[in-house]
């Protein structure tokens, strides 16, 4: 472990992971900023995987979901719509505060609280790891068919929120990680009769069109312009009052490593995320803080601490099943796990054997994006959270534009452009109907495995490979996850309602009542 | 008038939409399985397997869709569209985007990214951004050197044949 973690330092700190990130923060910066967050350009960076070193993509990728979460609360502070869908309960709290002229106060604390948040997440990423090797110890090839099957399952109920939709959504996915060469076999199966299928969808043209063009449409759809003098009205004396925020959010410094420890723990649930989380600690909060009941909601600065605090510290809890089990915990993770998949390298045991330093090195750059987004953040706010005044109109068609050379550059092929329409296509009505997309971009990324997985069992033990004593408690222990975590969204939507509701109340009653 | 309302139900985006989503799911798992008849055990296994696990969920969601009376509720990492106060506004902005990617997506191919995509460019922040036409052109001709600075000289990119200038004896 030590060993690995040196080596981690050591190539992390070179020159191209260096310079990957140096190229990618002003993008980060700018993709977290607008409405609607960072996951496109998580995309692009995908289609540079098979021609970077792991140590490079990863790197970019795993710096430019720390930054986006570090920047995806400006959006909601100061024009009350959410970057991200992390960045929800921000906005109860967050927004009023810049209503009142206190946007700066806010957006320093919500920093000040993602850096300790985000610190806190690694940390428990780091202490994971060795628990998660000497669990994976005990698993065969059965284990790891089933962990793969289910993780696919898990994630696509849990993010769901149904069973019904939940399980047709992971057939489906696997369904369509089964068009074209099987690598068993050698044959073609089910490619249409179109060659160009032969050897199946790419991984970048589904990701492109499944996350990055709904995206797009969806911030031209919900057309959410701000007057740019408002903006400046907001900010006018933000930067002293950024620092006001600060040490307002260190005078709360329990509720900040509380909240970032729920954050850590919900995120690390597979399917979950940063989404519940946020709100479970936005709760516990409202709940425990003195006071909390009647301010939360009204421009209360806690409620933006013990938001931002989950959200940020979720990361490091969502990279644990991605790499300990191969189940990735978000969209963007599974981003990050299929850029493993198009490096060699098979996400889940071997990330922990084989290839330790590298995931120790996602804990280092997940730590070194905070600690160099946020001082950056905290300097320029007042000049960087201009971009949110961005119109849609503007920033969608940029979006698009670099995504479809993503798309193409790939594999140099114009056909991928018609699969990113199609996928593009089924991602809208996916993205309509609430049907989860992260389970089609898994079952592609681990289909091969889970193929030769299913083989092997089959050939070896039968359907006795399913009352192997470690195979029943894995089945059991994924089942009681998945329905815990049904359970814990299903009240933090209840929660996420209810604290709606109040927080109009309270809002109401701040104001005082009105002549009619 | 109960039966009226019911039937409008039945032809609402809500239910069509889904409807035509679980389509192409069946679709895809009805093929598979015509197919799998002719693939070798090894290939035809993980197929069967999918839909075997999700043709019992596609016939309750068919069922659970036509029966649906209200909306369902909001996913967790999935949020729907943000459709605002105005949804025909928002109807008519998701078709304008929606078309003009796929019109995009055609002109590149019949005539090439490093003239559509800084053209399509320049012609939606123009039109759409109204960015102006100076700042619209800076960004389409950014788009331009990014192509050739980045992809042309810097990755060697090989770029497909546009249709049009290929048969227009161009390329």
């Amino acid at each position: 472990m030590i060993e690995a973690s040196i080596s981690a330092a050591q190539h992390l700190f070179t020159p191209g992971p260096m310079l990957g990130i140096l190229i990618m923060l002003p993008l980060a910066l700018f993709s977290g900023l607008m409405p609607g967050g960072g996951l496109p350009i998580t995309a692009v960076v995908l289609s540079f995987a098979g021609i970077l070193d792991p140590w490079v993509s990863i790197t970019v990728v795993v710096f430019a979901m720390a930054a986006s979460d570090i920047t995806e609360p400006v959006p909601a502070i100061l024009m009350g719509i959410p970057g991200a869908r992390s960045a929800q309960a921000t906005i109860l709290d967050g927004y009023p505060m810049a209503q009142k002229g206190l946007a700066g106060v806010a957006l320093g604390a919500s920093y000040t609280t993602t850096l300790v948040g985000g610190i806190i997440g690694a940390i428990a990423l780091l202490l994971a790891l060795p628990v998660g090797r000497e669990l994976l110890k005990l698993f065969g090839s059965a284990e790891f068919f089933l962990l793969s099957l289910m993780g696919i399952l898990a994630v696509a109920v849990i993010s769901a929120g149904a069973l019904v939709k939940g399980v047709l959504t992971g057939a489906f996915g696997i369904a369509i990680a089964m068009i074209g060469f099987s690598n068993l076999s050698g044959e073609v199966r089910a490619n249409f009769g179109i060659d160009f299928l032969w050897e199946g969808f790419s991984i970048v043209p589904i990701v492109i069109g499944l996350f990055a063009i709904p995206e797009a449409i969806d911030l031209v759809v919900g057309d959410t312009p701000i007057a740019q003098e408002r903006m400046e009205e907001m900010l006018k004396d933000a930067k002293k009052d950024v620092r006001r925020g600060m040490r307002t959010a260190m005078n709360h410094k329990w509720l900040m490593v509380r909240s970032s420890l729920i954050g850590t723990f919900v995120g690390a649930m597979p399917g979950v995320g940063g989404a519940t989380a946020h709100w479970i600690a936005y709760v516990s909060a409202k709940q425990t803080e003195k006071g909390a009941a009647e301010t939360f909601g009204t421009g209360d600065i806690r409620g933006v601490i013990a938001a931002d605090a989950a959200n940020n510290s979720s990361d490091g809890g969502v990279l644990i099943p991605t790499v300990v089990f191969g189940i990735p915990g978000s969209a963007g993770m599974a981003i990050v796990m299929a850029i493993l998949v198009l490096s060699g390298i098979q996400p889940g045991p071997a990330m922990l054997s084989q290839h330790l330093d590298l995931t120790i090195s996602m804990v280092y750059t997940i730590a070194l994006g905070n600690i160099i987004v946020v001082p950056i953040m905290l300097a320029g706010a007042p000049y960087l959270t201009k971009v949110s005044a961005v119109p849609p109109n503007i920033l969608a068609p940029i979006v698009i534009g670099f995504v479809t050379l993503a798309a193409f550059q790939a594999s140099s092929s114009i056909e991928d452009l018609f699969v990113v329409v199609i996928f593009g296509t089924l991602g809208v009505f996916m993205k309509a109907y609430g049907w989860p997309r992260p389970p089609i971009l898994i079952a592609v990324a681990l289909a091969d495995t889970l193929e030769r997985f299913l083989w092997i069992n089959v050939n070896t033990y039968g359907f006795e490979m399913f009352l192997r004593p470690q195979s029943v408690i894995l089945v059991l222990i994924m089942v009681i996850t998945v329905v815990y975590s049904l359970r814990m969204q299903s009240s933090a939507k209840v929660i996420a309602s209810n604290v709606v509701e109040g927080t109009q109340e309270n809002a109401l009653l701040q104001e005082g009542p009105h002549d009619s | 008038m109960e039966k009226q309302h019911s039937q409008r139900y039945w032809f609402s985006i809500e239910v069509v939409g889904e409807l035509i989503l679980l389509l192409v799911a069946g679709g895809l798992f009805a093929y598979l399985l015509v197919g799998s008849f002719q693939w070798e055990a090894s290939s035809a296994l993980l197929p069967r397997v999918a839909i075997a696990l999700g043709t019992p969920f596609w016939f309750l969601r068919v069922i659970a869709v036509l029966k649906k009376t209200r909306k369902t509720p909001g996913q967790i990492m999935d949020i729907g569209f943000r459709v605002g106060g105005d949804p025909k506004a928002a109807g008519r902005r998701f078709i304008r985007i929606s078309t003009l990617i796929c019109v995009w997506y055609l002109t590149i191919w019949l005539l090439g990214f490093h003239l559509m995509l800084p053209i399509g460019m320049f012609y939606y922040l123009f039109v759409y951004g109204k960015a102006g036409w100076l700042w619209s052109g800076i960004v389409g001709l950014a788009f331009l050197a990014l192509i050739v600075g980045l992809y042309d000289m810097g990755l060697n990119a090989v770029w497909h044949e546009p249709v049009i200038l290929r048969a227009l004896g161009l390329t």
